[in-house]
C-alpha cells in the first residue's frame, strides 16, 4: 500500500451515474468482434490484399532457398512454374471450403450458432493469413474443431478426427495455437440469428396489424436461410449483426421493415433520449441505405465450382511444398 | 502434413527435403517468437490447481520493469494422466481466454496478454498484492479488529461496480468469494478468477447441464441449494451478500459443511440450507412465489421452523448502520427475482451517506497488510513435466483449520 498517492484521490464519484443501463450499441462497440474484426470496404480489400501479398512474398523466399542443383528448381525458376494463388483464387477457395465446413458442422449435429462460428474463425484465419501457406481443407477441420469447443459444444479430438477421412488427432490439433493466434484471442462471435430472432418477436408485437402470424413465421424462416447463405459473404466484416438481420427481412419484405422503422423511429422521437437521433431526420433514410447495400454485398457471395476449386486446390498445395511439383515432374521424366 | 514425407525417402540431393512441412516450420517459428521468458522474469509461484498454476512475474521490458503481473499457465489437457495423449487446449482455457477479452473495467482482473509456447497457454494478467481473504484473517487473526466502515463500504461499492460490468456483459461470474476478491496496492478492487464465468444470453444448454455444481458451498445462493437447472446473475448478488456479511463480522456468516459427493449423484446440500434458514428463517410461498417449483422443494419439510433473524445477527456481530442492513437484506433476499440487481445495489442509500466511499479503499486506515505469499522453490515457469502438487489446497485447508479453532 502506497500512502503518497492517497493524498491525491478523489472521492469516489457520485453513484447516481450507474442507475442508467448500458445500451446495446455500446456493447457491441466494446466487443472484440467491432474492435478487431469490423472493417470498412476499402480497408477489407487492403487486407486481402496484403495478406495475399505477404503469402506471395513467402512463396517468393521459399522458392528461392530450394536446392539449385536439381534440375526441375532450375526449370521451375526459368519457367515460373509454381505461381502464388491470386486474391480471387483464394476468395474462391475459401468459400469452397468454408461451405464444407458448414456440411460438416451438420453431421455433428452442430448448433447453428456454433457452426456459424466455425465459418467465421475460418474466414477470420484467411483474412490474415494466405492460402499460399496454409491449405483451407486442413484449417477448416481444426476450424470447426475449436468453435465447437469454444462455444460449449465439445467434441473429443478422437471422436472428430475419426469421422473424417485422412486425419489423425495431430494432423488437426498442430493447427489450434496458429488459429487462436491468428484471431488474436477474439473468440466469442456475435452471429446475426439473434438480432433475427428478437426482430422476429419485436414484430409480432408492433406488427400485428400488418401481417399474419403464419405469414410472419414463414418471413422468419426464410430471413434465417438468408442469413446464413450471407455467412459466405465479408457482410459479416462490414455490418452489424442486427444490420445482417434486418437487411435479410428488408430484402424479403421491404414494405414490412420500412414500416417497422417508421413505428420505431417515430417512437424513439417521443422517448426525446437520444439527441442525435433527433437531430438526424434522415437517419432511417441512412439506415435503410445501408441495408439495401448490406442485401448487394451478401449477394456477392458466390458457390464456386468443383472443377475450379481442384485446380486452385493444387495449385495451393504445390505452393505449400513446390517439392511435391519437383517429384511430380521427376516421375514424369522417369515414365516417359 | 508432414507424415507424407517421412513416408517415401528422398534422393539424396534434396537438401532441404522437409524444409516446407508443418513441424520444421513451426520450430522455426518457434525459436524466431519471443518466448514468455524473454517479457516477464518469474519471481515465484502463487497458487496451484486443477486448472494449472499461477506465478508471480515482473516485466522485464524498460516501461513495465516495476510492474508486477500473475502468469497463469494452464495444465495441458490430457486424458489419461498416466500417459499423457494431447488432447488439444483445455476448454476452460478456451472459455476464460473467449470471456477475458471481451472484457475491459477497473474493477476486473484486466488481462494483459496470452503467450503461446511449446502447447501452452500463459495468461497473463494485473497482479493484485491482497485479496478479500488475506485481509479478512489479518482482522481475525490473532483477534478479532473490526473493518472500519468506510472501507468496508468502498471495497463493497467496488465489487459491485464489476459485478455491474460483467452482468451488462451478460457475464455470471459463478464463483464469487473472499479468494477471489482482488485489491490491489493502490486499494483498487479487482474481481479475479472468472475460471468458472460463463455467458448467459446466448446460452445452447441450460448452465446446469455444464456444470452440476457451481459456487463454493458457503456462498451458494438458496436457488442453486434447492437445485434450480436455470439460473440468473442473481447468484452472484447472494455470494456479494455473503461477502458484505464476512466483512462484517469477520467469519463467514452461513458456514455449512458440504455433503461429499456421491457416485454421481448430487446430494442436497442439507446443512448449508440449514445454516441459512437458522439466519434468515425459514423460506415460504408468500415471499418465494416460486419455491415450490424447485426440484428440492420436497427438502424443506425436513427442517424445522425458524423465524427471520437477520437483523438479531447484526446487531450481535456489532453492526449498528440501518443502511448496511438494509442492503445486506436486500442482497440476501430468498427470492433471486426479489434481489437486488448490481446496478440498482449501487444507488443504495448506504453508499451516498457519510462517510463518502473512496476511491482507494485503504485511504482512512492505518492498518498494514501483509503482501502476497509467494513461493520461490519453484520458478520453472517452462516445465513441463510439473508434478501440479496440491499447494491450493493446503491453502485452504490451512485457512480452514484457522477459521475452526476461531468459530
Amino acid at each position: 500500500m502506497t500512502s503518497s498517492d492517497s493524498t491525491n484521490q478523489e472521492e469516489t464519484p457520485q453513484p447516481e451515474k450507474h442507475s442508467k443501463q448500458i445500451t446495446n450499441d455500446d456493447l457491441y462497440r466494446r466487443s472484440t468482434q467491432f474492435r478487431f474484426w469490423s472493417f470498412t470496404e476499402q480497408r477489407l480489400k487492403e487486407l486481402k490484399r496484403s495478406t495475399n501479398e505477404k503469402g506471395s512474398a513467402n512463396l517468393k523466399e521459399r522458392l528461392s532457398q530450394l536446392d539449385p542443383s536439381i534440375p526441375e528448381v532450375s526449370e521451375i525458376w526459368e519457367k515460373d512454374l509454381v505461381k502464388p494463388l491470386t486474391v480471387e483464387e483464394e476468395v474462391k477457395i475459401v468459400e469452397y471450403y468454408a461451405r464444407k465446413a458448414q456440411g460438416l458442422a451438420n453431421y455433428f449435429k452442430l448448433p447453428t450458432q456454433s457452426r456459424a462460428t466455425a465459418i467465421s474463425f475460418f474466414r477470420k484465419f484467411f483474412l490474415v493469413n494466405s492460402c499460399i501457406q496454409f491449405h483451407p481443407q486442413y484449417l477448416m477441420y481444426t476450424c470447426l474443431f475449436l468453435a465447437a469447443k469454444s462455444d460449449n459444444h465439445f467434441i473429443g479430438i478422437k471422436e472428430f478426427s475419426k469421422a473424417i477421412p485422412k486425419t489423425t488427432p495431430e494432423s488437426i490439433l498442430q493447427y489450434e495455437f496458429q488459429i487462436l493466434q491468428s484471431l488474436k484471442f477474439a473468440l466469442l462471435c456475435h452471429h446475426p440469428y439473434k438480432p433475427l430472432y428478437g426482430f422476429f418477436l419485436d414484430f409480432q408485437v408492433e406488427m400485428k396489424n400488418e401481417i399474419q402470424s403464419d405469414k410472419l413465421a414463414e418471413l422468419y424462416d426464410h430471413a434465417r436461410d438468408k442469413v446464413s447463405e450471407a455467412l459466405f459473404s465479408d457482410v459479416s466484416f462490414l455490418f452489424t449483426p442486427s444490420q445482417i438481420a434486418l437487411a435479410a427481412y428488408y430484402e424479403l419484405n421491404p414494405e414490412l421493415v420500412t414500416s417497422y422503422l417508421s413505428k420505431k423511429f417515430s417512437q424513439l422521437s417521443t422517448i426525446n433520449e437520444d439527441e442525435q437521433l433527433k437531430s438526424s431526420p434522415n437517419i432511417q433514410t441512412k439506415l435503410v441505405d445501408n441495408l439495401k447495400h448490406c442485401i448487394e454485398l451478401s449477394h456477392a457471395s458466390f458457390d464456386p465450382a468443383i472443377e475450379e476449386v481442384t485446380q486452385i486446390s493444387r495449385k495451393v498445395h504445390y505452393c505449400i511444398d513446390p517439392m511435391k511439383l519437383v517429384k511430380k515432374m521427376q516421375k514424369q521424366k522417369s515414365m516417359s | 502434413m508432414n507424415r507424407l514425407y517421412n513416408q517415401t525417402q528422398q534422393p539424396m540431393r534434396m537438401a532441404s527435403n522437409d524444409f516446407f512441412s508443418i513441424g520444421p516450420y513451426r520450430k522455426r517459428k518457434d525459436q524466431s517468437r519471443e518466448s514468455v521468458l524473454d517479457k516477464y522474469t518469474i519471481l515465484g509461484y502463487i497458487a496451484s490447481g486443477t486448472y494449472g498454476k499461477v506465478f508471480k512475474a515482473s516485466g522485464k521490458s524498460k516501461d513495465n520493469q516495476k510492474q508486477f503481473y500473475a502468469i497463469k499457465k494452464f495444465k495441458i489437457d490430457s486424458k489419461d494422466s498416466e500417459i499423457t495423449h494431447y488432447t488439444g487446449i483445455s476448454q476452460s482455457a478456451i472459455r476464460e481466454i473467449s470471456l477475458c477479452k471481451e472484457l475491459k473495467n477497473e474493477n476486473v482482473i484486466n488481462l494483459t496478454e496470452i503467450v503461446l509456447e511449446n502447447k501452452c497457454i500463459y495468461m497473463i494478467s494485473e497482479f493484485a498484492e491482497y485479496d478479500l481473504l488475506q485481509i479478512i484473517h489479518h482482522h481475525s487473526h490473532p483477534d478479532l479488529k473490526p473493518i472500519n466502515e468506510q472501507m468496508l463500504k468502498s471495497i463493497l461499492f467496488q465489487i459491485l461496480q464489476g459485478l455491474n460490468y460483467l452482468h451488462e456483459n451478460w457475464i455470471i461470474h459463478r464463483d464469487l468469494k473472499p479468494a477471489n476478491i482482488m485489491v490491489t496496492s493502490e486499494g483498487i478492487v479487482k474481481i479475479g478468477d472468472l475460471g468458472l464465468a460463463r455467458k448467459f444470453n446466448n446460452l445452447l444448454q441450460t448452465l446446469y447441464t455444464g456444470d452440476k455444481v457451481v459456487v463454493t458451498i458457503w456462498y451458494r445462493s438458496p436457488e442453486l441449494l434447492l437445485g434450480a437447472r436455470h439460473y440468473t446473475p442473481a447468484i452472484d448478488l447472494w455470494a456479494v451478500g455473503c461477502i458484505l456479511a464476512e466483512l462484517l463480522s469477520l467469519r463467514p456468516i452461513f458456514k455449512g459443511e458440504e455433503a461429499k459427493i456421491d457416485k454421481k449423484q448430487l446430494p442436497f446440500q442439507e446443512n448449508q440450507l440449514l445454516k441459512i434458514i437458522e439466519i434468515l428463517g425459514t423460506p415460504n410461498v408468500h415471499s418465494w412465489k416460486s419455491l415450490k417449483d424447485y426440484p428440492e422443494y420436497h427438502q424443506l419439510s425436513k427442517f424445522n421452523i425458524f423465524p427471520p433473524n437477520l437483523s438479531a445477527w447484526f446487531h450481535s456481530m456489532g453492526g449498528q448502520n440501518k443502511n448496511c442492513l438494509g442492503l445486506l437484506s436486500n442482497l440476501l433476499q430468498y427470492d433471486p427475482a426479489d434481489r437486488l440487481s448490481a446496478n440498482n445495489a449501487l444507488s443504495h442509500e448506504w453508499f451516498s451517506e457519510s462517510p463518502a466511499i473512496t476511491k482507494n479503499v485503504f485511504k482512512n486506515t492505518k492498518v498494514k497488510y501483509p503482501i502476497r505469499k509467494i513461493q520461490k522453490d519453484d520458478v520453472n515457469l517452462l516445465n513441463q513435466s510439473q508434478q501440479y502438487s496440491n499447494i491450493g489446497q493446503k491453502r485452504a485447508i490451512q485457512d480452514d483449520g484457522s477459521r475452526k479453532r476461531r468459530a
